[in-house]
């Protein structure tokens, strides 16, 4: 409630990893069972290299069968998420997606579900490195990547760069579409070390900020990239003041 | 969404085999997941199981993009159904042999989905029309009986089309693709290859879907044929995530300063990339630097336009755009110059 | 309260009248409090609430403008596993959103999928009114003074001016998050008034006001559209109350844009005399309000009395039509007015033969607002405009400006200044932190009346449990808890020095802290820390009060002029914004950072209001077709020009609020610099291609002005 509670330096989920989530969602499929009910079936030479964590798990629980395309749902079914460096996991209706299993799942709230139709980037999370929506993202396809979220870029206490630069410019007022930027904002340097305000823009280009936040944000991107920030802004004009 | 079962082939020939599965009635194909993610929150679409191939490729290590050289014939470049925009947008290789085709995914959408949408799923998206896209419109597309566009809302409609669907296919990648002679190589059918011009049919041959992929058939890669003097332009109301009001896709032979052969199709105008044979003809022979005699070839790309009650300025927008993709494909770069005057 | 000695103005007058006291400007580049907690997404917004056991709510709404429920099939959407309950309560729709209902379940997936078993099945009426169009009555005839005008007059502009309907579009949908504990609740608010949903949620909760508590310690925006429980608030609350469990009820994207207010859409008919020297002389201003299905609010202000329009025969009528009903947005009929004012304006003075920046100059009769128009004048290169017309090539250079004035609202606030033994120090206010910085003024402002640094300073606000403190409307919330919070850490000071001279001896007049140093006269005595560890209780708190009719030394008006530069390209229709110039009266200013940023908001909204903002119903069927983000356009990273923020406190007391007036000349000015680049007005918004290529067309059958 108060702002001289640090922030966490990574949000913790609200239940150790190991657990698995038994909150409202999962209780939403009252009456089936909470195991996960897999079918392999047996299509295409056995052997083949199982490459996913969810296709290991599947691997154990039905060794008999022979190895093919595994089919998962329609009921619940486990997956493990790697997020933030920890592994996390769920059991989670098919249609999930990765913003759902993320915020209703692990309680990690920093992204947050703004249009839900992949329009205005505020779900944006890294996976694998990469800047994607996530609530247009089914959960299952996060499986077997790194997933950072904005709770996952500060490390011991420290904000990362990025972060720091947005707090110095004020690039943020309502804050809501801030993690969304933030992380766009890191996928952009991640790529582009020293941007140009055209790069900046186009890196940018997905994500919406509704109280008008942008020209702060660029200048954070340009001061965390290591180069001039443009300020302008005259303070204390006007007559004899 | 409705609850549905997702299946995770390993490899196209299993894709194909579970789209064929007698346990599911109606299996969709997701591959970055967009437009079937999309569908399904709309509620306009309801499978029991989505065959999951995104990723997949044609072997474990296939390059998205790449050139293939023949003994005989001209080199090829193909690219993976799965390819990503962003791949796609990043390929150096590409920009030099083919430009037309990153710069039309380059700025399409955002910089999130480019990362996740793939060539096959841009040309297989459904259509954008909100009508189309509202559940509660049981429009012609989805087995109703008219279109709402006709008396409705057309804005951003087709000012080439005699109905009954007035869509405009909403694919950046398709009109680049119609100016490189693309084949789109296919398995689970009929056929191995299907020529990028026969994937689309207009809504005189139906209207339920837009493409022309029988049941069953997968998408592998998409081949093309280099075209280094290419480029592509789109006019959009907003520069931040916006569909195109027209695009134009251009691939030109020049010799010194005169176009020899010109390949021209036009998006956002109708329900398939158009191209436009009659603006090409009037191109060869021309010279780029004779600006007028250009833009009167280009201006032909309006002509027959049946615009809609709202959309008539997307003719004014045609031939300028096609003007810009002629002008950007011979190397001259026509804002900045005007920018200067 | 005894006066205390202060180090400014003296204020030896009886409490009620005594305007209260700011000290000197602080001015303070301090960061943002809640940065931290929002770029590391720790901060909680009401959406973020997902408590254990707890239920989702999701309305039933009508999806077209006029229609009516005819079949349903309730008993299919209860038996989706997950699904609680489906309430129907009425079978007529009257607008695209009308709620007749609502379902509960235990998760958003069952409540997704109830909603479409529910198979609705809807009727749709014979007529559906889609906007202004369609309802509005003719003007009133002229009066004779209205045509008098017009005979005397040199030239005559005749105009109709439009804006569309604007939806606020809050990144955080609204909603609550009910916590009903049986015999006490908490709700997790979306809001900018706290006390306003504590105000309206004691029925619906059954519990009285001191059993429940209302926390909004964040929120995802607001723009006006978020006062009072709502009919999402009243609805969980019910829903909690019956079920005894947590009840979330945040609606999708799509409802936000169809029935959670919106700035309503305008049309104005202008008929102006005017001599050729731009002076004008008068004549008629009709204008319309589209207020959709029940609603008000549709004014719209012109002239705003900015600029000399003689004598005008003024009207208004609102008109309703099938979509939801508006609500405040962000300086209420302002930026409607402003547009077709200053266009108006620009038009005359082209007509006239007269730079429009000499126009205003004339016609305004405020120096302060025309020491502003000449120095935005100067930082935009308003000596690059070419006259209107008067340009052939492709791409083409447009200037504009507006203005924009702006009082502030009166009222009450309390809050509380907490010293500790520890000599940490806590400010409370209920009042809530929409984005404005409020939370970060109340720290620094803290910081400064005690003399300690911010780092001491905990800032506790956005709960009904807290002293009340103002909603966040009408630009009131700085203006009037600023005084409250300064009021209540003198209180605090006081009483903390008055301890200080019980222990030493010394007169308490002549204590005072500074820098964390306690003086008496100008020889330290000792330290912060130090006082505060010897305190005789472990806490001491400071009250500080502002009543309702207590004047604020924010009052007046806050004047603003905004400034644009702009390219057309005039064969595509396109319009890209290079820069934007914004100056505004800000008082005396306690954060830099946030104002400048209120200031750039405000301007990008604007100008998203002038080229892509509009909702549109499909004229049919009345439903509105771009209920998302996708087609709602709202300006993104690249679409932005270069926007320099200019604070104007020349003259200004107290502290202001900047939460309206950036916003209101954004889309004149660049309608004004569409006109000035092509030569013909494009009179209604939003400016896209197609009326820009039209006006074109205008030009060159000689046609336009």
């Amino acid at each position: 409630m108060s702002t001289r509670n640090p922030p966490p330096a990574a949000a913790q989920p609200s239940r150790p990893p190991a657990e698995r989530c038994r909150d409202n969602e999962a209780q939403g499929h009252a009456g089936v069972s909470r195991r996960s009910f897999i079918q392999t079936m047996g299509l295409s030479a056995a052997g083949a290299a199982i490459g996913t964590r969810v296709e290991r798990a599947i691997a154990q629980q039905d060794a008999a069968a022979g190895a093919g395309a595994a089919v998962l749902g329609p009921t619940p079914f486990d997956v493990t998420l790697r997020v933030n460096g920890q592994d996390l996991k769920a059991t989670i209706d098919p249609a999930t997606t990765l913003m759902e299993v993320l915020r209703w799942h692990f309680n990690l709230t920093g992204t947050k579900e703004v249009c839900d139709r992949g329009a205005c980037g505020g779900c944006s999370v890294l996976v694998d490195g990469q800047l994607i929506n996530s609530c247009m993202m089914l959960a299952i396809d996060a499986v077997d990547s790194e997933i950072t979220t904005v709770e996952g870029l500060a490390r011991d206490g420290t904000l990362d760069p990025i972060q720091e630069a947005f707090c110095k410019h004020d690039a943020l007022q309502c804050g809501f579409c801030t993690p969304g930027l933030v992380m766009a904002s890191k996928a952009l340097l991640n790529e582009h070390r020293t941007p140009t305000m055209a790069q900046i823009k186009h890196g940018l280009s997905g994500n919406i900020c509704r109280c008008g936040t942008y020209t702060n944000v660029f200048n954070a991107v340009l001061e965390a990239s290591g180069q001039q920030p443009i300020i302008d802004a005259v303070a204390g004009k006007g007559g004899g003041a | 969404m409705n609850l549905f079962a997702i299946a995770q082939p390993r490899t196209f020939s299993d894709a194909v085999t579970l789209l064929k599965d007698r346990r599911f009635t109606l299996p969709v194909l997701k591959a970055g997941g967009m437009d079937v993610v999309d569908h399904l929150k709309e509620g306009l679409s309801a499978p029991d199981a989505l065959i999951n191939i995104k990723r997949l490729r044609r072997d474990g290590n296939a390059q998205a993009v790449s050139m293939i050289d023949g003994k005989d014939r001209e080199p090829q470049i193909e690219i993976e159904a799965t390819a990503t925009m962003a791949e796609i947008a990043a390929s150096r290789m590409l920009r030099e042999q083919a430009p037309v085709v990153g710069q039309s995914v380059a700025d399409a959408a955002t910089p999130q989905v480019r990362n996740v949408g793939t060539a096959a799923g841009n040309l297989l998206q459904r259509p954008r029309c909100w009508y189309y896209r509202n559940q509660q419109f049981n429009c012609l597309k989805k087995g109703g009986d008219r279109c709402y566009a006709v008396e409705g809302e057309n804005r951003y409609h087709a000012i080439f089309s005699d109905g009954p669907c007035h869509i405009v296919h909403p694919s950046n990648l398709a009109p680049a693709l119609m100016v490189c002679d693309a084949k789109v190589h296919v398995m689970g059918g009929t056929r191995d290859t299907i020529k990028i011009a026969d994937v689309f049919h207009g809504p005189e041959k139906g209207v339920a879907s837009e493409h022309t992929l029988e049941a069953g058939e997968v998408v592998t890669h998409i081949a093309l044929s280099p075209r280094p003097k290419s480029a592509f332009v789109s006019i959009k109301e907003k520069q931040s995530f916006d569909w195109p009001l027209v695009m134009a896709a251009v691939a030109l032979e020049m010799d010194g300063t005169k176009i020899v052969r010109a390949e021209v199709c036009a998006g956002a105008v109708s329900p398939t990339p158009m191209l436009l044979p009659n603006v090409a003809e009037a191109l060869a022979g021309a010279d780029v630097r004779n600006d007028l005699g250009v833009r009167k070839a280009c201006d032909l790309a309006s002509e027959g336009a049946r615009p809609m009650s709202e959309n008539a300025y997307k003719v004014k927008l045609l031939p300028v755009a096609v003007f810009r993709a002629v002008m950007k494909a011979a190397g001259l770069d026509v804002e900045q110059k005007e920018r200067a005057s | 309260m005894k006066p205390m000695p202060f180090d400014h103005t003296p204020t030896d007058m009886p409490t009620d009248n005594r305007p209260m006291n700011m000290g000197k400007s602080v001015n303070d580049n301090t960061s943002r409090l809640d940065g931290p907690a929002k770029v590391t997404g720790a901060a909680k917004y009401g959406r973020d609430m997902y408590l254990p056991a707890g239920l989702f709510v999701g309305f039933i709404r009508c999806p077209f403008g006029a229609a009516k429920l005819t079949a349903s099939e309730p008993e299919a959407a209860k038996a989706v596993p997950g699904v609680k309950d489906v309430v129907l309560n009425g079978d007529e729709g009257r607008y695209h959103g009308h709620t007749v209902g609502y379902i509960v379940a235990e998760s958003k997936h069952a409540l997704r999928r109830a909603r479409l078993a529910l198979a609705a099945k809807w009727e749709l009426q014979p007529k559906v009114n889609i906007g202004i169009d369609g309802g509005a009555k003719d003007p009133p005839p002229p009066t004779d003074a209205t045509k008098a005008a017009l005979e005397q007059a040199d030239h005559v502009l005749e105009a109709v001016y439009s804006t569309p309907v604007q939806t606020h579009s809050s990144l955080e949908t609204h909603g609550v998050v009910v916590d009903h504990k049986g015999d006490s609740a908490i709700v997790y608010a979306s809001t900018q008034g706290t006390f306003s949903v504590r105000d309206g949620m004691a029925d619906a909760l059954k519990l009285p006001n001191s059993k429940f508590e209302v926390r909004c310690e964040y929120v995802g925006g607001g723009f006006g559209s978020k006062f009072g429980p709502g009919k999402e608030g009243t609805t969980a609350a019910n829903v909690a109350a019956q079920y005894q469990r947590p009840v979330s009820l945040f609606v999708d994207r799509n409802e936000e844009h169809l029935d959670t207010g919106n700035r309503p859409s305008s049309k104005s008919m202008v008929r102006l005399g005017f001599k050729n020297d731009g002076t004008i002389i008068g004549g008629q201003i009709h204008t319309w309000g589209g207020v959709g299905v029940g609603g008000r609010g549709g004014g719209v202000r012109f002239p705003s009395e900015r600029y000399a329009f003689g004598e005008t025969q003024r009207s208004h009528e609102d008109v309703g039509f099938n979509a939801g009903a508006p609500r405040a947005m962000r300086a209420p009929g302002h930026p409607q007015g402003a547009f077709a004012e200053e266009l108006a304006i620009d038009e005359i003075a082209t007509i006239a033969g007269i730079d429009p920046l000499e126009l205003r100059l004339k016609l305004d009769g405020s120096e302060d607002r025309r020491e502003m128009y000449r120095l935005g004048a100067e930082l935009i290169g308003w000596k690059d405009r070419r006259k209107t017309g008067s340009q052939t090539g492709t791409i083409r250079r447009g200037f504009g400006m507006g203005s924009c004035s702006w009082g502030a609202g009166r009222s009450p606030a309390d809050a509380e200044v907490i010293i500790n033994r520890d000599g940490s120090v806590i400010v409370r206010t209920g009042t809530q932190d929409i984005g404005s910085g409020m939370r970060t003024i109340a720290g620094v402002l803290v910081a400064d009346r005690l003399g300690v640094p911010l780092a001491n300073i905990d800032v506790q606000i956005g709960s009904s449990n807290y002293p009340e403190g103002p909603a966040s409307g009408g630009s009131t919330t700085s203006p009037n808890t600023c005084p409250a919070i300064v009021d209540a850490a003198d209180d605090a000071r006081a009483q903390l020095l008055k301890t200080v001279a019980d222990r030493t001896g010394a007169n308490p007049d002549q204590l005072k802290i500074v820098n964390g140093e306690v003086r008496n006269s100008e020889q330290k005595i000792g330290d912060w820390t130090d006082a505060c560890s010897k305190m005789p209780a472990d806490t001491l708190v400071g009250r500080g009060r502002k009543q309702q009719n207590q004047p604020h030394p924010g009052e007046g008006h806050s004047h603003g002029a905004q400034f644009v530069d702009l390219e057309v390209d005039t064969e595509t229709g396109v319009v890209r914004v290079n820069k934007a110039v914004a100056i505004q009266a800000c008082g005396r200013v306690v954060s830099r950072k946030t104002a400048e940023s209120q200031i750039i908001g405000g301007v990008i909204q604007g100008i998203s209001f002038a080229l892509f903002e509009r909702q549109i119903l499909d004229r049919t069927t009345g439903a509105c077709v771009n209920a998302n983000l996708e087609q709602y356009k709202i300006l993104g990273p690249a679409d932005m020009p270069h926007i320099q923020p200019v604070l104007w406190d020349k003259g200004q007391t107290g502290v202001r609020s900047l939460g309206e007036p950036p916003v209101i000349p954004g889309a004149a000015m660049v309608a004004c610099a569409v006109f000035n680049a092509i030569g013909a007005p494009v009179r209604h918004l939003p400016i896209t291609p197609d009326k820009v290529l039209a006006a074109l067309d205008l030009t060159k059958k000689g046609g336009g002005t």
